[in-house]
């Protein structure tokens, strides 16, 4: 709790700063160099690894130019700090390792090889709370059911 | 007929499961079209995640072995649908009390 407590007052100001500014600050470098992994792997097209163009470099991958579309979506002013960023990719990368491990251990537990979206949905139940669970659930199938028909 | 008009004026209608085979055809071939047009022509591969018309990455992180064999066609959408919703909750809006702690590093200015 500690840690937490003593990030809450430094990334308040930074988020204020960045509210009044409506581009992102090009002058720091930080960010600007953890742009570029993140936009190698949106070249590399859908999420390969290892894929280093200049130089050889392994190209990093994460979820934080998909996370940032999502705000423009919510929010088309507000920005967001470099270590809020980081925290949001965390949540991500959390959330996904539990619906993966939930869903491969029901396919494990009804001896099928394959995780399929039915699979992926009792998860969802299985680990979200409440409305939460049931917003996830409606927005999943909406996109599935997108998908299937383009 | 007029089924398929509907369908083809409101673009982000998907086709009913009663329509016949060859208007639900139809449907699917008209937004093929339109995407392609979008993305530029028709020709070039459209990503998923526009098929999908999510903003995360419809991706194979699931197919590595590491969860299961095998991974169904609508898993990774179905997910990345999932996440793309969770990450909009967490970033801006404000109203489930068990998401405080990630609601006070943005807090939205307005709703």
């Amino acid at each position: 709790m500690a840690p937490k407590a003593e990030k809450k007052p430094a990334e308040k100001k930074p988020a204020e700063e960045k509210a009044g500014e409506k581009a992102p600050a090009a002058g720091k470098k930080p960010k600007a160099e953890k742009r570029l992994p993140a936009s190698k792997g949106e070249k590399g097209g859908e999420g390969k690894k290892e894929r280093g163009r200049k130089k050889a470099k392994k190209s990093v991958e994460t979820y934080k130019i998909y996370i940032f579309k999502v705000l423009k979506q919510v929010h088309p002013d507000i920005g967001i700090s470099s270590k809020a960023m980081s925290i949001m990719n965390s949540f991500i990368n959390d959330i996904f390792e539990k619906l993966a491990g939930e869903a491969a251990k029901l396919a494990r537990y009804n001896k099928k090889p394959t995780i399929t979206s039915r699979e992926i949905q009792t998860s969802v139940r299985l680990v979200l709370p409440g409305e939460l669970a049931k917003h996830a659930v409606s927005e999943g199938t909406k996109a599935v059911t997108k998908f299937t028909s383009s | 007929m007029e089924a398929v008009g509907d369908g083809v004026r409101n673009r982000s209608k998907s086709p009913r499961f009663h329509l016949r085979v060859s208007q639900r055809w139809t449907l699917a071939l008209a937004a093929k079209k339109v995407v392609g047009r979008k993305l530029g022509g028709p020709k070039k591969p459209v990503p998923r995640s526009v098929k999908a018309g999510l903003q995360f990455l419809v991706s194979r992180y699931l197919e590595n072995g590491r969860h299961a064999q095998r991974v169904g066609t609508g898993t990774p959408v179905y997910l990345a649908a999932v996440l793309g919703y969770l990450a909009a909750e967490a970033g801006g809006f404000n109203y489930l009390p068990l998401l405080d702690l990630a609601n006070n590093y943005l807090p939205p200015l307005s709703q």
